[in-house]
């Protein structure tokens, strides 16, 4: 706990590394033979976000919440449709496609699918080489080299780079995908549920190699995940995502603790801790989320919220500081209290 | 269910090694009888027209009318023609221009499909909207008549055959290959590597098209029995290569008027096109099974179920 | 109380041109009537096979090895013909799987399958009419928490979301009143918050329906949530199992100790987390001995020789050569 701490109030005083501003992604849906755009799916709405060099930022939220393309986008991989990513002085989305390699350098993806992230016909050695051959290392003997001492990294042994990626169990084939992101030594790493799809046993394994090579290799992370507790316990600031928006940020302890949204409240109570005996204090959401297609009008949370009033359908709630470093976007957060307390009904 | 079960990484469907291509056709039963066969054309169609060339009948230009319209003998085991050759040996010869054809075609059909369908099923717009509508046109003329109008054009000969023919295969090409390129590109490995800095062009040639080429591998024998059976229409016909050269399209198409006298004469160029179609028809079925990830997790049933 | 379902060493086995698997190699389970088992392990030990074999449901190339039994209403699954066992799905055991969309039927209204489910359930001689059938539908889809079941009942499983699907093959499962209903997963593929929604329904249905349920995961809050009691298994066999209270409280088995230290929980840091070193091993071959030993911290040598049994140790059962080991000299001491 204390480690996390100190890391934040040191983090809190540095500048942004990647600064995102009013982010948007929108999909355009298509429909008969003239492809005509009939509506569009924001999967990304207006988002801001800062990432503080040296840290760990938690990104949570639920299956279409667009916390994945939100990663992809920061890195371009997805076009933004509008906004700003600011990463280290330069806006990305304003460089000519050509000009993205020395991007590429600076900020890499960790994938959730680790056997579908690599090429079933290369070896290791040559999946995780790519990125050392794109960025212009002409020697092989020296690209093996860089590829060797990143296995080693990760807990792999040189003689991996032989071998083909359907050889290696699911646990290993992650700890490839994170050296092909390290080999070219990139400041930011975006790690996209790195262990979702990962055996319990093997989970806590990655996550604590990634904390080792993080401060070996003096990385900064954006760790995207849907399980709280996972993400709560790598991170040491935490963002809530809900349906294209950023409805809380702030430091893991201060969110956990002392939620200012009743999303976030909800999303504690259903990652509680196992204990036996306890239920009935759970907050269980009604309804199914929102057609994304058509968010709610005001807070897109509204229709699920057990805090809900019409001030909350007619104006949006902006994401305001709700505490140091902490923001929230609800227009009732002091009803929502901490995690073990009723939630508060009345009004 | 089996899916669910069978979810080990030993059994997850695993890209099949190159060495190992080989051993699994040859467990297959159709397979191995199509590798045999095709063993059997092949060695013909190399070492044969050295193996005969002891008979006068291997110079293209012999004639000899007194054996002519001779049956199966000693001398001739498979008799003679109406020109006095040795047919068997007329055979031989003839194997490399029927494999030469169908497996040139066929080559030229992969050398312009497979680029064509890579880029359109990968860059999309408008090279795809041409490419798909060039496809189309060429996919609405029934083969045959296709390759007929073309040699009617350029004129008969064994280059012209070759083109005429992979005209057909191609548009298949484009069109498999552009199905795979749309579901590979989306996979998360082609993500990967321009997350790494892969250019786009290097994405596609690199990473997309030979995760492509299992469909395509599978596809090449039958196209080539398709070529060979088109090249003999043309042969028959007398518009493939020329006489004296000795083609089996074209020896059976001059074997037509003794078709009830010398049958022979009929029956054996027909056999040996129908062996050569068999035969990469075989491989082709076997090639399907052993790229199929399912099939490959071949489970015996065990005689008796639980007691 | 003697217990609705009683698995004694059960053994399924695949035989593939790679070997033989041996999914599941001598599970022992008990579960009374009207209680909740929840069977805990990862890929690789056998518990979605386990399962799948109590239904007979095991797919090709699988087979249940003679010895096997799986004791129900007084029969024995493992032998059954297919015939009986036709009585049995869905009439008294029914399941539930992981994915609710691939599950379904794409091209047949909800509405449509559950009504068939229905029908499918009726007693021999007892005829019932599809106006009924799809009357009982909407009735069991109102059951299952689903608003406006008339208009729900037209819609096309592509039209539904996750959770609302998972509830569609609860109620299908529910058309025959089973006795037992074994889940498969049942929330592993969707969001939290609806993952709590459908346990809180599953626990409801329990109390109404008066029926056991036999619920299969990885996920120790769902564990936390639902059971009663648990086994844990890990390569094949059941390596601890008791009431839940106990098996969380005072784990025995070192595999179930370090599972419970390497699950992230709120409020935990990344050092107060301890990975279990190594990997399942596979199921082509099991190594000798107990098959956790590779991985344990208290292996000694008798663990790598032999396998140890499942043995009683307070209030529940284990199968750790170091339990029996101190139980035999508890007994010294004694004398």
């Amino acid at each position: 706990m204390t480690a996390q701490q100190d890391s934040t109030k040191s983090a809190s005083a540095s500048r942004p590394l990647l600064a995102a501003r009013g982010l948007t992604v929108s999909f355009p849906v298509k429909t008969g033979i003239l492809r005509r755009t009939v509506a569009s799916l924001t999967a990304v709405d207006g988002v801001d976000l800062d990432i503080i060099e040296g840290e760990t930022l938690g990104l949570i939220g639920e299956s279409g919440s667009g916390k994945s393309t939100l990663g992809r986008a920061l890195l371009r991989l997805v076009e933004p449709t509008g906004g700003q990513v600011i990463l280290d002085g330069t806006d990305v989305c304003a460089l000519a496609p050509h000009a993205l390699k020395p991007v590429r350098r600076q900020a890499q993806l960790i994938f959730q699918d680790a056997a579908g992230s690599l090429n079933p016909l290369m070896t290791v050695r040559q999946i995780i080489g790519a990125g050392l051959r794109a960025h212009g290392a002409r020697d092989q003997a020296e690209r093996d080299a860089r590829v060797a001492e990143v296995l080693k990294a990760v807990g792999l042994d040189a003689d991996a780079g032989r071998r083909y990626p359907h050889e290696f169990s699911g646990g290993q084939r992650q700890r490839i995908g994170i050296a092909r992101a390290l080999v070219l030594r990139p400041r930011l790493i975006i790690a996209d549920e790195p262990v979702s799809a990962l055996d319990v046993s093997i989970q806590a394994q990655v996550l604590k190699l990634l904390v080792e090579l993080k401060q070996e290799f003096r990385l900064t992370y954006l760790f995207i995940g849907h399980d709280l507790a996972v993400v709560d316990c790598i991170s040491d600031r935490v963002a809530v995502m809900y349906l294209g928006k950023i409805v809380e940020v702030g430091s893991a302890a201060e969110v956990r603790d002392r939620p200012q949204h009743p999303y976030t409240r909800a999303l504690l109570s259903a990652h509680r801790p196992p204990a036996l005996g306890q239920r009935g204090q759970r907050v269980v959401l009604a309804g199914e989320p929102p057609n994304p297609m058509a968010p709610p009008s005001g807070c897109r949370f509204r229709t699920r919220c057990p805090l809900a009033q019409d001030i909350c359908a007619e104006q949006e709630p902006l994401l305001e500081p709700r505490g140091t470093g902490h923001m929230a976007a609800c227009h009732f957060s002091h009803l929502v209290g901490g995690p073990a307390e009723p939630l508060r009904v009345s009004l | 269910m089996t899916d669910i079960v069978l979810d080990a990484a030993d059994l997850t469907a695993a890209p099949v090694a190159r060495d190992r291509v080989l051993g699994r056709l040859w467990r297959h039963r159709s397979g191995r009888v199509g590798l045999v066969l095709l063993a059997v054309y092949l060695i013909v169609a190399v070492f044969g027209p050295l193996m005969v060339l002891w008979s006068p009948s291997s110079d293209v230009a012999y004639q000899n009318l007194f054996q002519a319209l001779k049956g199966p003998s000693a001398q001739h085991l498979l008799g003679t023609d109406q020109l006095g050759r040795d047919e068997m040996v007329r055979l031989i010869l003839g194997a490399r221009y029927t494999l030469l054809i169908g497996v040139g075609a066929v080559a030229l059909g992969l050398v312009v499909g497979v680029p064509l369908g890579a880029v359109s099923g990968f860059y999309r717009g408008w090279i795809d909207l041409v490419v798909q509508r060039i496809v189309d046109i060429v996919l609405a003329f029934p083969n045959f008549l296709l390759a007929l109008a073309l040699v009617a054009v350029l004129g008969p000969g064994l280059r012209n055959v070759i083109i005429a023919v992979s005209l057909a295969s191609f548009p298949r090409f484009v069109r498999l290959v552009r199905a795979s390129v749309l579901s590979v590109r989306e996979r998360p490995f082609a993500e990967a590597a321009r997350a790494v800095g892969v250019s786009r062009a290097g994405v596609l040639w690199r990473y997309v098209v030979p995760n492509c080429m299992a469909p395509v591998f599978v596809q090449v024998p039958l196209e080539v029995g398709s070529a060979i059976l088109t090249a003999a229409g043309l042969g028959f016909l007398g518009l493939g290569v020329q006489q004296p050269t000795p083609e089996w399209g074209a020896m059976l198409g001059q074997a037509q008027n003794y078709i009830f006298s010398q049958s022979y004469l009929v029956t054996f160029p027909g056999l040996c096109i129908l062996g050569a179609i068999l035969a990469f028809n075989l491989l082709g079925d076997g090639l399907r099974d052993v790229f199929d990830p399912r099939v490959r997790a071949v489970v015996r049933r065990p005689k008796r179920q639980a007691t | 109380m003697s217990p609705l379902l009683e698995i004694r060493n059960l053994r399924t086995y695949f035989r593939t041109t790679a070997g033989v698997y041996r999914a599941a190699d001598g599970v022992d389970l008990s579960l009374d009537p009207g209680r909740t088992l929840c069977l805990v392990g990862e890929s690789g030990s056998g518990k979605s096979v386990t399962a799948l074999s109590v239904m007979r449901l095991v797919g090709v190339g699988g087979s249940i090895e003679p010895g096997s039994k799986i004791l129900f209403g007084g029969r024995n699954l493992a032998c059954a013909s297919e015939a009986e066992m036709l009585k049995i799905r869905g009439h008294e055991i029914a399941m539930i799987f992981q994915e609710p969309s691939t599950s379904l039927d794409p091209v047949y209204t909800v509405g449509y399958q559950i009504a068939e489910a229905v029908r499918a359930q009726a007693k021999p001689g007892q005829k019932v009419t599809r106006k009924a059938a799809l009357q009982r539908a909407a009735e069991l889809m109102r059951l299952v928490g689903i608003a406006e079941p008339q208009q729900r009942a037209c819609d096309y499983p592509h039209q539904m979301s996750g959770g609302m699907l998972q509830r569609v093959m609860i109620a299908i499962a529910l058309a025959g009143n089973p006795r037992l209903l074994i889940a498969d997963e049942p929330t592993t593929a969707l969001d939290a918050t609806i993952q709590a929604q459908i346990l809180e329904l599953l626990k409801e249905l329990q109390v109404k329906f008066g029926m056991a349920i036999l619920m299969i995961t990885h996920n120790f809050g769902v564990v936390a949530e639902m059971a009663d009691d648990v086994a844990v298994m890990y390569a094949g066999r059941v390596v601890e199992r008791g009431s839940a209270a106990s098996v969380f409280t005072a784990p025995q088995h070192p595999y179930t100790q370090a599972l419970l230290r390497s699950v992230p929980v709120l409020g935990m840091t990344i050092e107060d987390l301890h990975a279990i070193p190594g990997s399942v091993p596979s199921p082509l071959g099991w190594p000798a001995g107990c098959r956790f030993a590779p991985r344990c911290q208290h292996a000694f040598e008798r663990c790598r020789l032999e396998q140890p049994p499942l043995t009683a140790a307070g209030t529940q059962e284990s199968a750790c050569w170091l339990t029996i080991r101190s139980l035999d000299k508890a007994r010294e001491v004694q004398h």
